[in-house]
């Protein structure tokens, strides 16, 4: 067979184009972070019937990504365990770990440690007889703490299969007084049989206090790639979908990989069968120890449902 | 003086006086090309470990194997953790002592098996780098024990003294560090390959 480099890479490119295209805005940086100053994002879930809570936090510098390094680490814990976050998350400079709860202790405190043996336990040779330590950093001491709020309890969704973008369900949940607020978040994937296309919402609510009721359209979680109209939900971004994306890790719903968001748009949701992971959190904003220090810090725990969408 | 290089001076002692019946003596050199293995995150890269032995022949298909062992620097991969940027190497050295069972299938080829404990003297280094504005550093130690040897060799004469040898081997060196470190950190170093050799038969 002939062989055109030029037209060979003329393909190349006009798939790139094709494939950029139907790329939704996503990269591995966290969105919203400010430009100056030190800058901290923290967050921390526990799902129902999962006796972990998913801890995550980032920091940053004049926004650019601060690498805890040497040994310093971050320790989340409760009052009776801790964990070392010592895996990189989803975003550049982001740390996660499952800190154990199954006493579903409310409290976790977040605190920068110098554990220079401990850090290097994944390591093959024996950290503590070969250890080149530079001391701790600066950030060691700084502290952080999160409540959570009360389990979701009773989570029902008055339908499940639907075949329209049109239709609605009522979700329903035991409400609580505390003034959390409710966030609607879902992981869709749609196959047309031989292409598999998994995207992650974020459902605009039409009221997001903890009343234990919700009216939601389907066209919050699914939406037609040919429609200029922007969907009425956004593309779960930041934290948000880092916190979902372990979560479904934990649930092992799917083979989740850090491609698992990319959203390429390699099927059209509206005319697929889709299945719809629901997620409802009750959120509860946090505290960092120290006043000087700015940043996003909350608590949540959430519950799931599987809606399936099937048009034909 | 250590362990293992007492037991390779008492070896001598007793081996040393048959050399007058060097018809019985076959001694070979080999280069041993081998990727350890240490069974956690490392991936080390090629290393080479020559070995010098001394085979006696206590019955014509049966031979008390002995020999010296001494690798060079092998490196690990450069990795990068939460931590920093490191990379650690190996040396080993030490002695071995098993039997050489062989069988002749050819007028000028055979084939053996190796098989017997080893003793090790192994040093591992480790150097790390961080963020600039931090110290670098590198850091050593060095750990002694035993271990297995396991090899199946192929034998090819090219004349009646000299003799070709192909082996393929595994040198199991085992609970490095023990005593020194936590038992969990306690390690075996597996080293598999093939060496390439001449011997020499008295």
């Amino acid at each position: 067979m002939l062989y055109y480099p030029a037209t060979n890479t003329l393909v190349i490119l006009l798939l790139s184009l094709l494939i950029s295209a139907c790329d939704i805005e996503f990269n591995n940086n966290l969105p919203d972070i400010p430009p100056e100053g030190r800058f901290a994002v923290v967050a921390a879930n526990q799902h129902t019937n999962i006796p972990s809570v998913e801890v995550a936090i980032a920091l940053f510098d004049d926004g650019t990504p601060v690498s805890l390094v040497g040994g310093d680490v971050v320790q989340a814990s409760t009052s009776e365990d801790s964990i070392l976050l010592l895996d990189n998350g989803v975003y550049n400079g982001s740390y996660a770990a499952s800190l154990p709860n199954a006493a579903n202790f409310d409290q976790i405190d977040f605190l920068i440690v110098h554990e220079p043996i401990a850090a290097r336990q994944n390591r093959w040779y024996p950290a503590d007889l070969l250890l080149i330590d530079p001391g701790p950093g600066e950030l060691v001491g700084a502290s952080a703490s999160i409540t959570l709020p009360p389990a979701l309890l009773n989570l029902l969704a008055d339908n499940t299969d639907f075949n329209s973008i049109n239709d609605s369900l009522n979700l329903s949940w035991a409400p609580e007084s505390a003034g959390d607020i409710m966030k609607v978040r879902s992981a869709v994937s749609c196959t047309d049989g031989s292409s598999t296309y998994t995207y992650a919402t974020e459902a605009a609510l039409q009221d997001d206090t903890d009343n234990g009721a919700e009216n939601i359209g389907l066209n919050q979680f699914i939406y037609d790639i040919n429609d200029e109209n922007n969907p009425p939900f956004s593309f779960l971004l930041g934290e948000s979908r880092a916190v979902l994306q372990e979560l479904l890790e934990k649930l092992k719903e799917e083979d989740i990989g850090d491609g698992f968001f990319d959203a390429i748009e390699l099927v059209n949701p509206i005319s697929s069968n889709c299945k719809i992971q629901l997620f409802l959190f009750r959120q509860r904003d946090g505290a960092f120890d120290s006043a000087d220090t700015n940043g996003r810090i909350y608590g949540s725990r959430s519950a799931d449902i599987t809606l399936f969408y099937n048009p034909n | 003086m250590t362990r293992p290089f007492k037991i390779i001076i008492t070896f001598c002692c007793l081996v040393f006086p048959h050399f007058s019946y060097a018809e019985n003596i076959l001694v070979d050199a080999n280069i041993f090309y081998t990727i350890p293995d240490a069974g956690g995150t490392d991936n080390f890269h090629t290393g080479k470990i020559l070995s010098v032995n001394i085979n006696y022949y206590a019955l014509p298909w049966l031979a008390i194997t002995s020999g010296l062992y001494l690798s060079e620097k092998i490196s690990d991969n450069t990795k990068t953790d939460i931590v920093g940027t490191y990379q650690a190497s190996i040396e080993t050295r030490g002695f071995t002592l098993g039997l050489r069972p062989e069988y002749l299938f050819s007028k000028r080829n055979k084939i053996y098996a190796r098989a017997g404990i080893l003793f090790y003297k192994t040093d591992i280094t480790v150097e790390e780098y961080f963020e600039p504005g931090l110290p670098s550093g590198s850091s050593s130690d060095s750990t002694d024990g035993n271990g297995i040897l396991l090899a199946l060799g192929w034998s090819h004469s090219f004349t009646e003294k000299v003799s070709f040898q192909l082996e393929l081997k595994n040198l199991q060196q085992q609970n490095l560090f023990n005593g020194k470190t936590t038992a969990n950190n306690v390690f075996n170093i597996n080293y598999n390959g093939f060496s390439l050799g001449l011997a020499y038969a008295f």
